[in-house]
């Protein structure tokens, strides 16, 4: 019996599940790619396991990648503007 | 083909208020993972603005201010900053081409990551990760996972087909992926 990763390698409801989760973790899918990306996770906990870590990747992108806005930056546009083009 | 509308002065002030400004903090951001830098960053972002202002005729009203505006960033980072900009151990395009191209190498990076690695040990890592992509990978990335814009948002942002931005999120996702295994490996959170 093979095991997961082997499965993985060379089973091609494995490439597609993988190739279309990304798209569903992008709101990008169309419903029948939903489906068959939900029905391939219930059952291959390999496939399972890589779309919980590509939807944590993105989830740590978005909370850990964000930069504080310079204090006075819109106050500085503003004014910057008002003297240009008032 | 933009159709240009003339706006009133007080008619553009209004706009820019309400359509543009609320996008400051996600613009400075946009800035600074392409600059990498606070300064230049800010001074693109003010750039920007003002050249948004500026152009506001060939903006209409109700249509998408975030993917307009990034644009003109993503155009003046290009045009005016990008040449100074100081670009982090850039990777070697052959060496990912061949790289990516194995699947097993492919496989093995999606593998290793595991879930309680990247969320326990490795999360503050990610932003550092990010800022070490090649520029074009690290921007599908900000423009896709921070801010939510579409693949047909980002092609039009970045002039590109939808197939690139597409391929573009896949390759700069893997090597994120290698680069938080290769961390994780260092600091013995993981095997290998």
């Amino acid at each position: 019996m093979e095991n997961n990763t082997t499965i993985s390698l060379h089973c091609g409801g494995c490439l597609t599940c993988q190739e279309w989760a990304q798209l569903v973790l992008d709101k990008e899918a169309s419903k029948s790619q939903i489906d068959y990306v939900r029905k391939h996770l219930d059952t291959c906990p390999h496939c399972s396991d890589c779309f919980e870590t590509d939807k944590a990747l993105r989830e740590m992108v978005r909370c850990k990648c964000g930069k504080e806005l310079p204090t006075n930056l819109l106050e500085q546009i503003r004014a910057k503007i008002q003297s240009l083009y008032a | 083909m933009t159709t240009e509308i003339e706006y009133t002065e007080q008619q553009k002030n209004i706009i820019f208020q309400q359509d543009f400004e609320p996008l400051l903090a996600a613009s400075y951001n946009f800035a600074f993972r392409l600059t990498l830098d606070e300064d230049d960053a800010k001074d693109l972002v003010q750039d920007s603005f003002l050249r948004a202002f500026r152009f506001l005729d060939s903006f209409k009203t109700g249509t998408n201010a975030k993917a307009w505006l990034f644009r003109i960033i993503k155009n003046t980072f290009i045009n005016e900053y990008r040449r100074k900009t100081k670009e982090p151990n850039k990777i070697d395009y052959q060496d990912l081409e061949q790289s990516y191209n194995s699947e097993e190498a492919e496989n093995k990076a999606s593998t290793d990551l595991r879930l309680d690695v990247l969320q326990g040990k490795i999360g503050d890592e990610v932003a550092n990760a990010l800022n070490m992509l090649a520029i074009d990978f690290r921007t599908v990335i900000v423009l896709c996972d921070l801010e939510g814009f579409s693949y047909e948002e980002m092609a039009k942002i970045l002039d590109i087909p939808i197939g690139t931005v597409r391929s573009r999120l896949h390759r700069a996702r893997y090597i994120l992926k290698e680069k938080l295994t290769d961390y994780a490996r260092q600091e013995g959170y993981t095997r290998n």
